[in-house]
């Protein structure tokens, strides 16, 4: 396994990124080009934390999935670290996911058939490393978000907060150098929530990752040290958020 | 005896059955499993790692299949041999249908199986090898 202790936070900076898709309505001779995101400008500091705002459709999510490599742009600039994103082979993107990325989504996306612990030693297996050693690195990860004593549950045995923190455990395995957050906390209840939005916010400090989180919630926004809002795929605001 | 007599169009007629029926089903499995071809994209893993993942999957089905096969067929031939399918002595001399087990043609039936189903299962891992990580995500 290649990743040890905390490795800090990437340096991103994009440039004029763009994303459209083309969609044929039904009876239409030609595809209607959607413009999700228009030109998209940013610098985002090695362990910075962000949160990204906006109504819903303006191309949040988008953004992250670009800037996370699960999908392409249509065009633009992504560096990462100073490596190009956009001239990156099939393979070699799939080895930066691993590496660098770790997604949380709104809704977990864990393997059913699988335990806690086999969820998040994942990307290690992927990463083929030994079994013995991913499981450790994943036992720690998950007591230190603080499921101890769920170790060998399915996701369909625990609770909501629970399958986010395995999420998490699995996204934050190989201490990447990004970690990218879709509304992590959008399907859970208030308390839930609160103690997710408490636990990014630990792990940044903690492990010096850059943190780009999408979320409708105005208190986790407000604990980000960067605030971006998008409208109609821009970003039309970037500011520190008022205490 | 009546001599053993293969069928070749028969054959063939079954061997592209074999290949339908197996295709079809692990189209299935890559359309029910886009999720989760998805989420471990996500997580890294490669085009390839995906196409071995289904190869080995049709690979582990058809030798069952086939081992399941032949010894079904195996035992079929046996209870005929001992039991028989009684026929008509006066017209063709012999009392029962007679069995006769060819091991060459065991081998050759069994291996062509296995050669059909490992062809039956790259078209259905490319289809999941070429997923984009979003697209199983999308749609929940």
């Amino acid at each position: 396994m290649t990743q040890g202790p905390a490795r800090g936070g990437a340096h991103i900076a994009i440039r004029d990124l763009r994303k459209h898709y083309e969609l044929y309505a039904h009876g239409e001779p030609v595809a209607r080009r959607i413009e999700v995101l228009r030109g998209v400008n940013l610098e985002i500091r090695s362990g910075e934390m962000v949160s990204v705002v906006g109504a819903s459709g303006v191309g949040k999510s988008t953004l992250l999935h670009v800037l996370g490599a699960l999908d392409l742009p249509s065009s633009g600039s992504i560096l990462f670290e100073g490596q190009e994103l956009t001239k990156m082979s099939s393979a070699q993107l799939a080895d930066f996911r691993n590496r660098e990325i770790g997604f949380v989504f709104q809704f977990h996306h864990l393997l059913p058939d699988f335990t806690a612990v086999e969820n998040a030693m994942m990307p290690a297996m992927i990463q083929r490393a030994s079994r013995g050693a991913a499981e450790r690195k994943a036992r720690a990860m998950l007591e230190r978000v603080g499921l101890a004593s769920r170790l060998d549950h399915r996701p369909g045995e625990l609770s909501g907060g629970e399958q986010q923190r395995v999420a998490l455990a699995r996204a934050l395995l190989l201490s990447p150098r990004l970690l990218l957050a879709d509304e992590p906390t959008g399907n859970l209840d208030t308390k839930t929530g609160a103690d997710i939005h408490h636990l990014l916010t630990e792990l940044n400090a903690e492990l010096g990752m850059t943190m780009l989180v999408v979320t409708h919630n105005p208190e986790l926004a407000g604990r980000m040290q960067r605030q971006l809002r998008m409208k109609d795929g821009e970003i039309v605001l970037d500011e520190a958020p008022r205490a | 005896m009546m001599p053993a007599r293969r069928t070749p169009l028969r054959a063939r007629e079954a061997g592209f059955s074999m290949l339908e029926v197996l295709v079809s089903i692990l189209i299935m499995v890559v359309v029910e499993k886009g999720k989760e071809i998805a989420i471990l994209k996500s997580m890294g893993a490669t085009d390839a790692g995906i196409v071995r993942t289904f190869l080995l999957q049709g690979l582990a089905i058809s030798i069952f299949g086939t081992l399941v096969g032949i010894g079904l067929g195996l035992g079929y031939c046996w209870l005929l041999d001992v039991y028989g399918i009684p026929i008509d002595a006066e017209v063709y001399y012999i009392s029962k249908l007679p069995v006769h087990v060819d091991q060459g043609e065991i081998v050759a039936v069994a291996l062509a199986a296995l050669g059909i189903s490992v062809l039956a299962t790259v078209y259905p891992a490319v289809l999941a090898a070429r997923l984009r990580p979003i697209e199983g995500l999308r749609f929940q």
